[in-house]
């Protein structure tokens, strides 16, 4: 049976129903074998050995309640014989007391008058010798037909052994609860064998109204305890019901607001002669803030010895007499020493020689007074002999009964003290820079007046070292120039920061001007300076460089004008008298030349003036490219334009039998002007024409296709090609010609380049003799 | 007459009209005609490989300065170094239209350069050149 409930402690979960019905009960029968019946006993010899050695003393009574059947039993138990009470009614002797009477009359009455053919009474009797019996009266009532009753048949059994335990117990459990309701600690119960559990109403209380009744299962009780608790508590009552072990176990249950609480469980079990435990009954007392506050103590022990560990400070405590009683484990890192080391000596060993004077003082000093004393410097020895600077504080706690002692907190100041030597040298390093520098350094006052200026003053300025001093700087700025500088001087005095790079004039103890370049720092809050730091520099050499610059730049801008405009002269001058030899040539009627030599030298005249006109018409086409910023840029479509070169020059085309292989699928149009792209579809069809090898039929592919914003587009040919080597960078260079073809000018691909690169894209060559050249562009987004 | 006459220059007028004016100056015999450096000096790389006997070699060359893909100043340095040997039986006379003077100062500066002199050319270069002392022998021995 227990291990079944120790079963279901592990499983809380389990239904009750898991567990069975107790065993325990096991009605033993005494046989009684000394009686032997006779060879053919009658059927009422039978029914009398029945009645007689049966468990039972059985009684049978007539209509009237007078006795007619006594049964040995009834003799043994009552102590009257069947010959006394034979005919008698229960009235006439003694066997049902007055007051019992009383209380079962009701009883008897239903016996007489009721319909119920059995009944079960049970109620106090009275032996012959006038003692007091307990008996149940298990009564089978027949009746006729009109439901009168014509005898009793009683069955009664001795339970006077059984009232009087229920008796004494309820005595006893009386005795009990007034113990209990004043007991501080719950006090429970536990039927092992039948699974029920008391809880006194301390116990409800304490853990809240969780249980509805003060009789349950053990199990509902622990089903409230901690998860974490299971284990432990299930072994503590293990221990104790199976090994007898001392039952006194901890454990948190949970209390109504659903919150865990700590409980002291104590326990007594009973045990029956099998050593099988029936009973257990045991108290529970409430030690959750007993419990909090040890927990409270031990972390707050830990978090003491957590904190003094982990700061980088050492912390140590010194009794009265200077011997160091704790040391936490930052003396490891810092001084090398284990804390254990320490202890027990005296900390004024670990004070370097030339400062245990003045520690040793202060000390005693200390030992008067109470609370945390003033900051102090002092070095320490380290394991290795060397010494450590700390800056440390003591706090006199002699008198705190925990403490008992002086703390120390000790910091590791070394880096601070390096930090400050590097700072009292950078400041030297200042103090030296600024009498070296070329920069002239003055602090201001938020009037103007002059405070300091460095050394580098005086030789560009000519003035003394703090030769100005006392002066408003106002004074010396150049009037044009004071507007400026004092606005942004006033804004820097009242806004703070940095005033923007200021470029004035300045007077040098010459009465003469300078410029100079200032920048200026509001430090008036900064107590060390209380000023305008102004930083400030000679800058009229770069003056005076930017402007011979300057004027370069309008030489030059001037130039570019005049030779633009000489050339448009040039060109629209040279124009009139061309065309004039235009018409000449022309008009002159070749027919009435009669020398071979005249007629030589005519037609050289007229080629010549022809190609004159070209050239002429280049060059004021290059001139419009290279002016012309102003050009109209749109999307166009690569197709679109093709068609119209390829209408234009249809003869040419058909004539050289070429074959054009067009994709403009990956890019089909471009941000770019109309007329430039006809012209370099133009110039690159002819070129490829006009190159075009002899040994196959001309072939052009052009292809475009995007990469990222860009457009490229690639025309490759199966000319004649060039060699590289000899080309170089010259190809897009103007009169630039690489072939003697008649027709060749040096002038296309210079033109198809300025049109290109002045609408910021690109154009890039790559030839073989023999094979082919390829041309590719990039158009730039625009 | 001089007997071989090479003009280097790539517009074919230039070529016509200084062959006339050979012509009507009886300046040559010959002229041989290239209309940039490169194909000048496959000729004479032609030439140096026949026996001497057989060696056309030109006494004066007229060298234009601006010509596409091998210029004047290419031709001087290839011919200086590919050709040593014929150096001393030729003359070279730099015929430009270049109107830069430092063009014509490196021109004359040049250890090749016999003589510079500028477009267009005239009848007065070649009767200068008859009389000239380099080539007086070829139009006094008949």
């Amino acid at each position: 049976m227990v291990e079944s409930i120790l079963l279901h402690l592990y499983n809380p979960i389990a239904s009750p129903s898991q567990i069975g019905p107790p065993d325990y009960f096991q009605y033993m029968s005494e046989a009684n074998n000394s009686f032997s019946l006779e060879s053919n006993p009658s059927q009422e010899a039978i029914l009398a050995y029945h009645l007689d050695n049966g468990p039972f003393a059985i009684i049978e009574w007539d209509n009237e309640f007078r006795i007619s059947r006594w049964s040995q039993k009834a003799e043994q138990l009552f102590g009257w014989t069947s010959k006394e009470v034979i005919g008698l009614h229960f009235n006439e002797f003694k066997i049902l007391p007055k007051d019992e009477f009383e209380r079962i009359k009701e009883n008897i009455n239903w016996i007489e008058n009721g319909n119920e053919i059995t009944t079960v009474l049970e109620n106090r009797n009275c032996h012959k010798n006038g003692k007091d019996l307990y008996c149940k009266w298990h009564n089978s009532i027949l009746r006729d037909k009109e439901g009168k009753m014509v005898s009793i048949f009683s069955m009664v059994e001795d339970i006077t052994d059984l009232k009087n335990i229920e008796e004494n117990l309820r005595k006893s459990e009386e005795r009990f609860q007034l113990a209990v309701a004043g007991s501080k600690d719950g006090i429970w119960e536990w039927d092992i064998v039948n699974d029920m559990a008391y809880f006194s109403p301390r116990c409800q209380e304490m853990v809240g109204q969780q249980f509805e009744t003060h009789i349950s299962g053990m199990e509902a009780f622990v089903n409230h305890v901690h998860p974490d608790d299971i284990t432990s508590t299930i072994n503590a009552y293990k221990l104790h019901l199976y090994e007898r072990k001392e039952m006194q176990t901890e454990y948190r249950l949970r209390i109504s607001d659903g919150s865990f609480r700590w409980f002291l469980v104590k326990g007594q079990a009973i045990w029956n002669q099998d050593g099988r435990p029936i009973r257990m009954v045991g108290s529970l007392s409430d030690i959750h803030d007993k419990k909090q506050m040890a927990e409270a103590l031990e972390n707050s022990e830990d978090k003491f010895n957590t904190v003094t560990d982990h700061i980088t400070d050492i912390v140590n405590m010194i009794d009265r007499k200077g011997i160091i009683k704790y040391c936490n484990q930052s003396v490891k890192g810092i001084l090398g020493y284990q804390p254990e080391e320490l202890l027990g000596i005296h900390f004024l060993t670990l004070v370097h020689p030339d400062e245990q004077t003045r520690i040793s003082e202060r000390f005693l000093i200390q030992l008067n007074s109470k609370g945390p004393g003033s900051l102090i410097e002092f070095r320490l020895r380290a394991k290795d002999g060397s010494y450590v600077f700390f800056e440390g504080i003591g706090n006199v706690q002699l008198h705190h009964p925990a403490l008992q002692s002086i703390i120390m907190i000790s910091r590791d100041i070394t880096l601070r003290k390096k930090a400050e030597e590097i700072i009292i040298a950078s400041e030297e390093k200042f103090r030296s820079l600024v009498h070296n520098i070329s920069d002239i350094i003055t602090i201001i006052s938020a009037s103007g007046e002059i405070q300091y200026q460095s050394a580098s003053a005086r030789q560009i300025m000519g003035y003394e070292e703090n030769g100005l001093r006392k002066r408003n700087i106002m004074e010396v700025v150049h009037p044009d120039d004071l507007q400026l500088v004092l606005s942004t001087f006033q804004h820097l005095v009242l806004k703070g920061g940095n005033s923007e790079l200021l470029e004035f004039r300045i007077l040098n103890s010459d009465g003469a001007y300078f410029y100079i370049e200032a920048q200026a720092t509001n430090q008036i809050n900064n107590p060390s300076i209380a000023g305008i730091v102004v930083t400030s520099r000679d800058v009229s050499i770069r003056k005076k460089a930017e402007a011979e610059k300057q004027s370069l730049i309008q030489e030059l801008t001037k130039n570019n004008a005049d030779l633009k405009q000489f050339s448009y002269i040039v060109s629209h001058n040279l124009r009139s008298p061309l065309t004039n030899l235009i018409s000449m040539t022309n008009l002159l009627d070749m027919d009435t030349i009669e020398t071979e030599r005249s007629l030589k030298l005519i037609n050289g005249f007229k080629t010549t003036t022809t190609r004159l006109n070209d050239t002429l018409n280049d060059l004021i086409h290059i001139l419009l490219v290279k002016n012309n910023t102003n050009i109209d840029i749109k999307p166009i479509s690569f197709e679109s334009v093709l068609d119209q070169v390829t209408h234009s020059i249809t003869a040419i085309m058909e004539s050289s039998d070429m074959e054009l292989e067009v994709d403009f699928s990956g890019a089909p149009a471009v941000n770019f002007n109309q007329s430039y792209l006809e012209s370099i579809f133009q110039n690159l069809i002819t070129n490829s024409i006009r190159y075009k090898s002899p040994d196959r039929k001309p072939r052009v592919q052009i292809k475009t296709f995007k990469n990222q914003q860009d457009i490229h587009l690639v025309f490759k040919d199966n000319g004649i090609g060039f060699d590289m080597e000899l080309v170089k960078d010259k190809i897009f260079g103007l009169h630039q010609k690489f072939h003697h073809h008649p027709e060749s000018r040096g002038i296309g691909l210079y033109l198809i380049h300025a049109q290109i690169t002045s609408l910021g894209g690109s154009i890039s060559v790559n030839s073989q003799v023999d094979v082919g050249t390829i041309f590719s562009i990039v158009f730039k987004p625009k | 007459m001089i007997p071989l006459v090479m003009c280097i220059d790539d517009d074919s007028m230039v070529q016509m009209l200084s062959e006339i004016i050979f012509t009507d100056h009886d300046f040559c015999k010959e002229v041989v005609k290239a209309p940039d450096g490169y194909t000048a000096l496959q000729y004479f790389s032609e030439q140096s490989k026949l026996d001497s006997q057989d060696q056309q070699i030109p006494k004066l060359v007229f060298l234009d300065i601006s010509m596409p893909i091998s210029d004047g100043w290419d031709f001087l340095d290839k011919y200086s170094k590919d050709f040593p040997n014929m150096q001393p039986q030729t003359k070279i006379i730099v015929l430009s239209s270049a109107i830069h003077p430092e063009e014509v100062e490196m021109a004359n500066a040049h250890p090749l350069v016999y003589k510079y002199i500028s477009k267009p050319l005239e009848p007065k270069h070649i009767l200068a050149l008859k009389t000239d002392p380099d080539f007086i022998q070829y139009f006094t021995a008949n």
